[in-house]
C-alpha cells in the first residue's frame, strides 16, 4: 500500500478531468503535485483499429449501458480521455435560453462567452470544408430544405482529419480532438500524473481508494502494480461522468449529502434512422456529420442532426429479423442516416444510483410518454427529409414492420404512431448523460454550489455533466469544459 | 467461453432464424461479446435462452431447436411483439447480439460490400477488465 502526497488527484479524464487537469498545468510545472486516476485503459491512437466488434471494449459495458426497464442504451467511453476519444466532435455553445433557464447564479451567458470562444479554439472547432462533407450530408441538406427546414452547419473539432469516418471507433489519426489528444497531453508535458486501470471506489476527506486492474493487451501497460492503493490529496475533483459520479459519493457514503444526488438525470434519449437512396451513399465515409435541424426543438423537444453507422449498429438500429432484415441490410451503401436527440425534462425520479455492496451505477431512468411522442414526431420528420431527399424506403421503428415505402409517403403521420413505439422492442440510445449532481445553492435541491464544490464538503469538487441543472438540449461535451473551467477558477483561488 | 454447450445449441437455432446468413463464425464473436458484459447482465441473458430453450416445449412438445424453421421463426414473432415485456426484452437483446457479432466483423461485410477499416492494424480481442465484478465491496 502506498500514500503519496497530492494536493490534488482527478477522478475520470473525460471532457471534465481533462479540462481541469490542462488548467492546472501552469501550477504543476511551478510544483503542484497532481494525479489523473482513470478507470479505464490508456490507449494510443494506433490501438483503433476500426473493426466494431473489437471497438466494443471500449466503452462501459460494451457500448450498451442498459436502464433497468431496458427502454435506454447508454454509451460512454471508458479509457484515458473518457467519452472524449470517441465522440463526434459535434461543438456546440450552450444555448443563451437554456442557460438562463438553468438559472443557477453567476453561471450567465456573459461569464461563458469568453470560456466558450478559448476552449473552442483549444479544439479547433470549426464548420468543415467543404471536401469534407459527404454525400449523406449534403442529401439531408437537400432534403431538409425541399421539406421547408432550415439546415444549420456544425461545428467539428478536428485538425487535419483524415475523413476516414470512424469518430466513433476512436480516431486513428489523432485528427479528432479529445482530451487524449489535447488536454492531457499538454498537462503530462508540465508534470501531471497519469494513473490508468485505476479503478476509484471511495472518496473521503483527504483520501481516494483505488484498484489497479489489469491492462488488456496492446494497451500501454501499467506503472503501478496491481491492487488497491489509498492516495491522500487536499482536494478532490470528481469527474468521472454523470452515469458515474452520482454513484461514486453515493458509494462513499458522505455526512450530509443533498437528498438530491444522482437525481435529475437526463439523457437526450435519441434514435437514429435510415432510408435506401437509389444512388449509393456511403454515410460511414468521410467525416459523418455536417448538418443540423432545430426547427422541432420548440415544438417537440427534438433536433435532427445528420449520423452514420458502421453495419452492426446500423443492423441493430434496423427493425425486424430474418430475411427481410437481411434484404434492408443489403442495401447498407445506400441508406442515409439521421439521429433524432430530444432534450428530455429533469425529473427528480430519472436518477443514478449506486448498487449496494459494489458500488456499481445503476441508471433508473424512465423514458417518458413526452420523450416517445418527440422520438415519434423525430421519426416522422426524418421520414419526411429522407423522401423528400429521394429515398425510397424509409427505416422507422415506429412505423409498422419498421418501414415506409415511397408510395406511402403522404401517410407519414397515421402510420408512424406513439402506439407503435413498443418499449423493449424499441430501444433508444444516449450518449448525452447529464446530471445528478447538479449546481444550484441550496443543498436541499442541488448537490454542487456553481462552481461545482459539493455543499458542506469544501474539499470535494465535480467537474464533469453531472454539473448540469437540465439538460443542455445540445450536444454537450463543450458545455462540460466550460463549467469544469469555472470548476478550475475556484479551485485554482482555493490552492493558493 | 461464457455460453454453455446447450447454450450454444440454443443461439445456433436462434441464429438461423434471425440472421440467415451467419456462419460458426458468428457463434464465437457472439460468444466474446456476451462475454465482455457484466456478470448481472450474463445472466439475465443465460436466463432468456434457457426460458426461450423449454417455452415451445408446452406448445410443440419440442424445444425451441428441435423446431422447424418456421416454428422457430412464428415462436420468436410472438416473443418479439406479444404481451410479456420480459420476453420481449430479452429477444430483442439477444437479436442486438446477434447482429453486432455478424455485421460487425468481416464475414457479413463481402455481402454489403463495405469496405471495413481503412487502417492496417492488429485485431483488439483482449477484453477489459469490468472494475465492478472483479473488486469485492466498495
Ligand atoms: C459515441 C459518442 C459520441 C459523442 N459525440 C459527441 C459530440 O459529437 N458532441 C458532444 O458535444 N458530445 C458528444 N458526446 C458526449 C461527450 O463525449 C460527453 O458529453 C463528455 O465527454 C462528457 O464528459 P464527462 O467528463 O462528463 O465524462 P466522460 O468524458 O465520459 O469521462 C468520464 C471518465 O471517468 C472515468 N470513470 C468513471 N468512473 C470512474 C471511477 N470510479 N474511477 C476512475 N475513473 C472513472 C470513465 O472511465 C471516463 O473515462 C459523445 C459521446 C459518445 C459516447
Ligand atoms: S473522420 Fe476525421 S476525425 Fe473522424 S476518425 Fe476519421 S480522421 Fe478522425
Amino acid at each position: 500500500m502506498s500514500s503519496p502526497e497530492y494536493d490534488v488527484v482527478i477522478v475520470g479524464s473525460g471532457a471534465g478531468g481533462g479540462t481541469i487537469a490542462k488548467r492546472l498545468a501552469p501550477l504543476i510545472e511551478k510544483g503542484l503535485r497532481v494525479a489523473l486516476l482513470e478507470s479505464g485503459p490508456r490507449y494510443d491512437r494506433t490501438y483503433f483499429n476500426q473493426r466494431e466488434a473489437d471497438m466494443q471494449s471500449l466503452f462501459w459495458e460494451g457500448g450498451a449501458w442498459l436502464n433497468p426497464e431496458g427502454t435506454l442504451q447508454m454509451v460512454a467511453g471508458r479509457m484515458l480521455g473518457g467519452s472524449t476519444p470517441v465522440y463526434t466532435g459535434v461543438t456546440f455553445k450552450l444555448p443563451d435560453d437554456v442557460c438562463r433557464e438553468w438559472n443557477v447564479p453567476t453561471l450567465t451567458v456573459e461569464d461563458l462567452a469568453p470560456r466558450f470562444s478559448r476552449l473552442k479554439e483549444e479544439v479547433g472547432a470549426a464548420e468543415l470544408p467543404p471536401e469534407r462533407i459527404n454525400k449523406n450530408n449534403e442529401l439531408f441538406a437537400a432534403g431538409a430544405e425541399a421539406c421547408g427546414m432550415k439546415t444549420i452547419k456544425l461545428e467539428i473539432n478536428v485538425r487535419g482529419c483524415k475523413g476516414y469516418g470512424f469518430c466513433n471507433l476512436g480516431c486513428a489519426s489523432g485528427a479528432k480532438q479529445s482530451t487524449l489528444e489535447v488536454q492531457i497531453p499538454s498537462a503530462e508535458e508540465a508534470g501531471l500524473e497519469v494513473i490508468h486501470n485505476c479503478h476509484v471506489r471511495r472518496v473521503e476527506d483527504g483520501r481516494v481508494h483505488a484498484e489497479v486492474l489489469r491492462a488488456p493487451e496492446g494497451s500501454t501497460p501499467n506503472e503501478r502494480p496491481e491492487g488497491k492503493i489509498s492516495l491522500s490529496a487536499r482536494f478532490i475533483v470528481v469527474s468521472a461522468g454523470a452515469c458515474s459520479t452520482p454513484a461514486l459519493l453515493a458509494a462513499s457514503q458522505l455526512p450530509n449529502m443533498s437528498p438530491t444526488l444522482g437525481r435529475f438525470f437526463t439523457v437526450h434519449p435519441s434514435l437514429t434512422v435510415n432510408g435506401t437512396h437509389p444512388e449509393i451513399v456511403d454515410s460511414h465515409l468521410n467525416f459523418p456529420k455536417a448538418y443540423y435541424v432545430d426547427d422541432f426543438s420548440k415544438s417537440h423537444d427534438v433536433y435532427l442532426e445528420t449520423a452514420f453507422y458502421y453495419p452492426g449498429v446500423t443492423a441493430k438500429n434496423i427493425d425486424g429479423f430474418g430475411v427481410e432484415h437481411l434484404r434492408r441490410m443489403k442495401k447498407y451503401r445506400h441508406m442515409m442516416a439521421i439521429i433524432l436527440l430530444n432534450h428530455d425534462a429533469a425529473t427528480y425520479e430519472n436518477r443514478v444510483a449506486a448498487e449496494p455492496g459494489t458500488g456499481r451505477p445503476v441508471l433508473e431512468y424512465q423514458l417518458s410518454e413526452a420523450s416517445i411522442r418527440s422520438l415519434v414526431q423525430g421519426q416522422r420528420e426524418a421520414a419526411r427529409v429522407f423522401f423528400a431527399a429521394g429515398c425510397t424506403e424509409v427505416y422507422v421503428p415506429s412505423a409498422p414492420d419498421g418501414m415506409i415505402t415511397r408510395d406511402q409517403k403522404d401517410d407519414i403521420d397515421q402510420l408512424v404512431t406513439v402506439e407503435r413505439y413498443q418499449k423493449g422492442r424499441i430501444i433508444s440510445s444516449s450518449a448525452h448523460p447529464q446530471g445528478g449532481c447538479r449546481m444550484g445553492t441550496d443543498a436541499s435541491d442541488s448537490v454542487c454550489d456553481p462552481y461545482g464544490v459539493v455543499h458542506g464538503q469544501p474539499w470535494l469538487r465535480v467537474a464533469d455533466a453531472s454539473l448540469f441543472p437540465k439538460s443542455s438540449h445540445v450536444n454537450p461535451y463543450l458545455t462540460v469544459m466550460a463549467l469544469s473551467d469555472r470548476v478550475a477558477d475556484r479551485l485554482i483561488d482555493d490552492l493558493a | 467461453m461464457s455460453f454453455s454447450e446447450r447454450q450454444t445449441h440454443f443461439f445456433r437455432a436462434f441464429l438461423e432464424v434471425v440472421v440467415p446468413e451467419a456462419n460458426e463464425d458468428v457463434v464465437g464473436v457472439a460468444d466474446r461479446m456476451v462475454s465482455s458484459k457484466p456478470a448481472a447482465i450474463q445472466k439475465k441473458m443465460r436466463l432468456f435462452m434457457f426460458v426461450a430453450n423449454i417455452l415451445p416445449f408446452f406448445r410443440f412438445f419440442r424445444t425451441f431447436p428441435s423446431l422447424s424453421v418456421q416454428k422457430r421463426e412464428r415462436f420468436l414473432r410472438w416473443l418479439a411483439t406479444g404481451p410479456v415485456g420480459l420476453f420481449r426484452l430479452g429477444f430483442w437483446g439477444l437479436r442486438s447480439v446477434a447482429l453486432l457479432a455478424f455485421y460487425g466483423d468481416e464475414g457479413s461485410w463481402k455481402g454489403l460490400e463495405y469496405g471495413g477499416p481503412i487502417v492496417d492494424r492488429p485485431r483488439r480481442l483482449d477484453l477489459p477488465v469490468d472494475p465492478y465484478d472483479t473488486l469485492g465491496d466498495a
